[in-house]
């Protein structure tokens, strides 16, 4: 955009660019370069920084080491999560961007305030809520909490999208006879498709990072996989470093790939989901 | 568009489509948020040791306690100014990066993709990277310290520098999220602009200053208070990192509270504890946005 390059602040740029770009991939390179050292590599100093790798540890903490059964839970719950913020983040969405009524504005900045309290000032009574009921260590307790932090996100996104839906096919349709049901359900969903992909890509992501309710609530059949990184640091960290390393390749692994191939998308809802406040 | 009209009478709001297609949301917000924050503050007057039965309603004595808890002082003392280091330096860095990698050059999509990747990654996962690297026994950093004749250092292991450590990793994480709103903002900027400042010679400096930071200064508060926001509520990081320490050098509030409730047990001063907090986050936020109004008006 500023023009004029001049040969200086080409090569200006040029570097402060490579030097950024440095700063961000090198650390997970050398998270991956841990993983994939073998024992005694590992730690020689000075430190090398290119091995011959060997992933033999990768397999032996997926299935000897039951991470599997850990990764297989996040899959769950933020599956699960992602599909309930949807729903009903989706209805309110439609209500808000095709109706108007009493009391609009301040209901859906009630609902954005509600996204921005820090968590932990309910992690306390939602802990002896979920004790009581004895769903403790189940993936249906963290499913309906994660579920509870996404609906505003859903709903500022998709009212957007929804928004965007010309207001002459849902009369149309609507003349023909359909039910609001049918207009939401069979018109405007499918036409704002990319709206729900960019918000469920950016829900699924934010489940599968939490970590403090997660935490609090889980001890084996539902815990997920930054729990088990958390308390594998906690407790044996400086024992196993290939273990930890590769550990933490596993728990980025699935965020990087949506990042990797849905970009555009991810992009285009985070711009929504943080700006259009 | 209004809806169809619909009378209002018995079961007439069961037929209100408006009505029905929000219920599940406000029944859901209210159940898993307004409930229980008003159960915070019920929780925060009483005295409540989970591991002794039953608890005892004791008013404000859990907030008399806090006034005079050095711990909880430290705590929040800690978490301010972690919130105003990390969020001052993420934003400069952020903004920068974004004005010098905002125009055309080979392989933009992919310096713009690596440069947001961080963000995506889970908090627990970033905490045990750097974890990792600031290891001295098997951390490069040391190791790439030594060559300008320095350390080595235990970062982590000492108090005056372990603050600095999970600044850094939280900065590695978050100045992308900076970078992004800043980005989009100045892809937002129409190309004419520009091109009449460039006319009237005016220099790169002064097209910055004079012309583009302006546009964007609305998009930089905003994205510093989310990212404050954010950076106040800091806890997996830490927890992977220091778990609090050296001794309690780095006990954000949320560590605090973390640790009253689930490692002492003592539900009620948790709560009691997290009520100040959030009052004192809203007070902040309250201020800032007057002092952004008041910036605002200036351009």
């Amino acid at each position: 955009m500023v023009g004029q390059h001049s040969r200086l602040k080409n090569i200006l740029t040029g570097v402060v660019t490579a030097a950024a770009i440095l700063w961000t991939l090198f650390p997970l390179y050398y998270l991956f370069l841990t993983s994939v050292k073998s024992g005694k590599t590992i730690m020689e100093y000075p430190p090398r920084f290119l091995v011959w790798p060997d992933f033999g540890i990768y397999q032996h903490i997926f299935i000897k080491e039951h991470f599997y059964w850990f990764f297989v839970n996040s899959f769950i719950i933020s599956s699960g999560a992602t599909l309930l913020a949807l729903v009903i983040g989706a209805t309110a969405a439609f209500a808000f961007s095709h109706w108007s009524f009493r009391g609009k504005e301040p209901l859906f900045l009630a609902s954005m305030v509600g996204r921005m309290f820090p968590p932990i000032t309910t992690l306390i009574p939602i802990y002896l809520g979920v004790k009581l009921f004895n769903l403790v260590d189940t993936h249906l307790a963290l499913i309906m909490i994660y579920a509870s932090f996404q609906v505003p996100l859903i709903l500022l996104i998709l009212r957007d999208f929804f928004n965007q839906v010309p207001r002459e096919i849902t009369e149309c349709a609507y003349i023909d006879g359909c039910s609001s049901w049918m207009v939401f359900y069979r018109i405007v969903l499918p036409l704002a498709k990319n709206g729900i992909v960019a918000a469920g890509i950016l829900c699924f992501v934010e489940a599968w990072n939490e970590f403090i309710f997660a935490l609090v609530l889980t001890s084996f059949n539902a815990k997920t996989a930054p729990v088990v990184l958390a308390t594998f640091v906690e407790n044996e960290g400086s024992l196993q470093w290939g273990a930890l390393a590769a550990l933490g390749v596993w728990t980025v692994m699935p965020t990087l790939l949506f990042m990797l191939f849905l970009k555009k998308f991810l992009i285009r809802g985070l711009t929504m989901g943080a700006l259009k406040g | 568009m209004v809806a169809k009209s619909h009378r209002r009478g018995p079961g007439g709001l069961l037929r209100n489509p408006t009505f029905m297609f929000l219920l599940p949301m406000v029944a859901y917000l209210i159940l898993w948020r307004v409930l229980p924050l008003l159960y915070t503050v019920y929780l925060s007057l009483n005295d409540w040791n989970l591991l002794k039965p039953g608890k005892t309603f004791i008013g404000v004595d859990n907030y008399v306690r806090l006034v005079s808890d050095v711990r909880f002082h430290d705590s929040l003392w800690f978490s301010f100014f972690f919130m105003l280091v990390a969020t001052g330096i993420q934003t400069i860095l952020g903004t920068g990066l974004a004005l010098a990698t905002d125009r055309s050059f080979r392989g933009r999509s992919f310096v713009q993709g690596s440069l947001l990747l961080p963000m995506f990654l889970t908090p627990v996962a970033v905490g045990s990277i750097w974890y990792i690297l600031f290891q001295p026994s098997i951390g490069p950093l040391n190791y790439l310290l030594s060559f300008l004749g320095l350390g080595p250092y235990n970062m982590l292991g000492s108090a005056s520098t372990a603050l600095w450590a999970i600044v850094i990793a939280d900065t590695w994480q978050w100045t992308p999220f900076i970078y992004l709103l800043v980005l989009s903002a100045l892809q937002g900027i129409p190309e004419t602009i520009i091109e009449a400042a460039q006319i009237d010679r005016a220099s790169d400096f002064v097209i910055i200053r004079r012309i583009i930071l302006p546009l964007i200064t609305g998009t930089i508060l905003v994205a510093a208070l989310l990212r404050a926001m954010e950076a106040f509520r800091v806890f997996p990081k830490i927890y992977v990192m220091t778990g609090g320490g050296p001794g309690r050098a780095t006990e954000a509030s949320s560590i605090l509270i973390y640790k009253t409730a689930f490692r002492f047990f003592e539900i009620g001063y948790a709560s009691a504890m997290t009520i100040v907090m959030l009052v004192l986050l809203v007070m902040a936020y309250g201020f800032y946005l007057k002092i952004v109004r008041k910036m605002a008006v200036e351009y």
